[in-house]
């Protein structure tokens, strides 16, 4: 058991400063922990603000990347479709034409004259 | 302070970086119709006053109808119980349901005239002839609406409503002189254009193809210049119904000519195949 016990003076007083150092500087470090916070609390905010505006500014880009993307694939389609109808100049104006003459159809008038009540009065 | 600074530099760069590509593309920036052709924003401006109006029409139209009902109700209990009460509630509802039919009747007149001046393929004269109609039948609805300035009891809103018969004449003609002369104006803008197409397509692939099809293309040519010269006398036919109103007024020459109309929009159609045919051959 005596074995065990650790009677080296030497070591003993060699280690003595680093354990009071250790003691001393607890306090310290307490002492210092209240405008330590605010700094930690700045540097948290410097850290995760621009991580969350960064990471809205690139939902915001892929949002508007897609909207663009959404935006020029109409037009290819509608180009598409185009240059399928349009096979020469003189379809083109074919189909002007067809088109022109389904809107000047005489049975559907576009203003026909307003349906109102032409002798509105109080007597019967 | 410094690392605010830091973190609004950083905020503001990396804003920058993202919306760079995305906010302008000068390549893009194609050239308006405007810069290229003044006339055809003039165009497109009456388009836009023609938009404008159509929905202020239908919005009057609406508020018309909405009117018209609580007139025929107030009505209806005036004569059922013939009260001062029921009187005054009846001489508001029909004098106010004369107000929104004199806007309608007035919007109507004015869509129709940006209408007439927007369709190409119109005389200048009749046009202007029909213009006038149109802006003095408006004149006279603006007249009329003086009338509305006051309240007014049941006699005055009974000689209202004889006045109403006469002006609603000038209306009628107004509009329906417009009205044929767009019709026609629309299908013989038509015509004339399928006649041009037709000559353009002969001149261009007639001889194509060899002898055989070209025989074959002669004669369906020739059968789509018969089907549109004939058109030609239809439409004189009607032009001079036009002209000459006399009595019967142009609500009358509208509906007369209707039939006569949808005959000739109808071979339109048909040549208007025949040319669709002509390019398979």
């Amino acid at each position: 058991m005596t074995q065990n016990i650790n009677l080296d003076q030497t070591q003993f007083i060699a280690e003595s400063p680093l354990l009071e150092d250790e003691e001393m500087k607890a306090p310290t470090e307490l002492v210092l922990s209240a405008e330590e916070l605010k700094q930690k609390k700045i540097k948290k905010i410097a850290i995760v603000v621009p991580i969350i505006f960064s990471l809205i500014l690139i939902i915001l880009a892929v949002i508007k990347s897609r909207a663009i993307k959404e935006v020029e694939q109409v037009v290819e389609t509608e180009e598409i479709k185009l240059t399928e109808v349009v096979v020469g100049p003189f379809n083109q104006r074919l189909l002007e034409l067809k088109n022109e003459l389904e809107m000047a159809d005489p049975n559907q008038e576009e203003f026909p004259f307003p349906p109102i009540d032409d002798s509105i009065s109080l007597d019967d | 302070m410094l690392l605010v600074k830091k973190i609004s530099l950083f905020l503001l760069l990396n804003s920058l970086f993202l919306f760079n590509c995305g906010l302008v593309y000068a390549q893009d920036s194609k050239p308006t119709d405007e810069s290229i052709k003044p006339i055809v924003y003039e165009q497109e401006s009456l388009s836009k006053d023609i938009r404008q109006l159509k929905l202020q029409y239908r919005g009057e139209l609406e508020e018309y109808r909405k009117s018209e009902n609580l007139y025929l109700i107030a009505k209806k209990q005036y004569h059922k119980l013939d009260t001062l009460a029921s009187l005054e509630d009846a001489v508001q509802k029909t004098q106010e349901v004369m107000v929104v039919r004199d806007k309608v009747l007035r919007t109507y007149l004015r869509l129709l005239r940006l209408k007439l001046l927007s369709q190409p393929g119109i005389e200048l004269s009749e046009k202007k002839n029909a213009e006038q109609s149109l802006l003095a039948a408006i004149g006279s609805i603006e007249q009329h609406q003086q009338q509305f300035a006051e309240t007014l009891d049941k006699p005055q809103l009974n000689k209202v409503s004889e006045e109403f018969e006469i002006l609603m004449e000038q209306i009628e003609e107004a509009a329906y002189q417009s009205l044929t002369l767009m019709s026609i104006g629309e299908l013989q803008t038509i015509h004339d254009k399928a006649i041009i197409l037709k000559a353009d397509m002969e001149l261009k692939i007639a001889t194509a193809g060899g002898a055989l099809k070209s025989t074959e293309r002669k004669r369906s040519f020739d059968e789509t210049g018969r089907l549109l010269n004939d058109l030609k006398s239809d439409f004189d036919l009607i032009e001079k119904k036009y002209s000459n109103p006399s009595s019967s007024g142009y609500k009358n020459i509208h509906q007369s000519i209707e039939k006569q109309l949808g005959l000739i929009h109808s071979s339109l159609a048909k040549a208007l195949t025949f040319l669709e045919e002509l390019l398979k051959i």
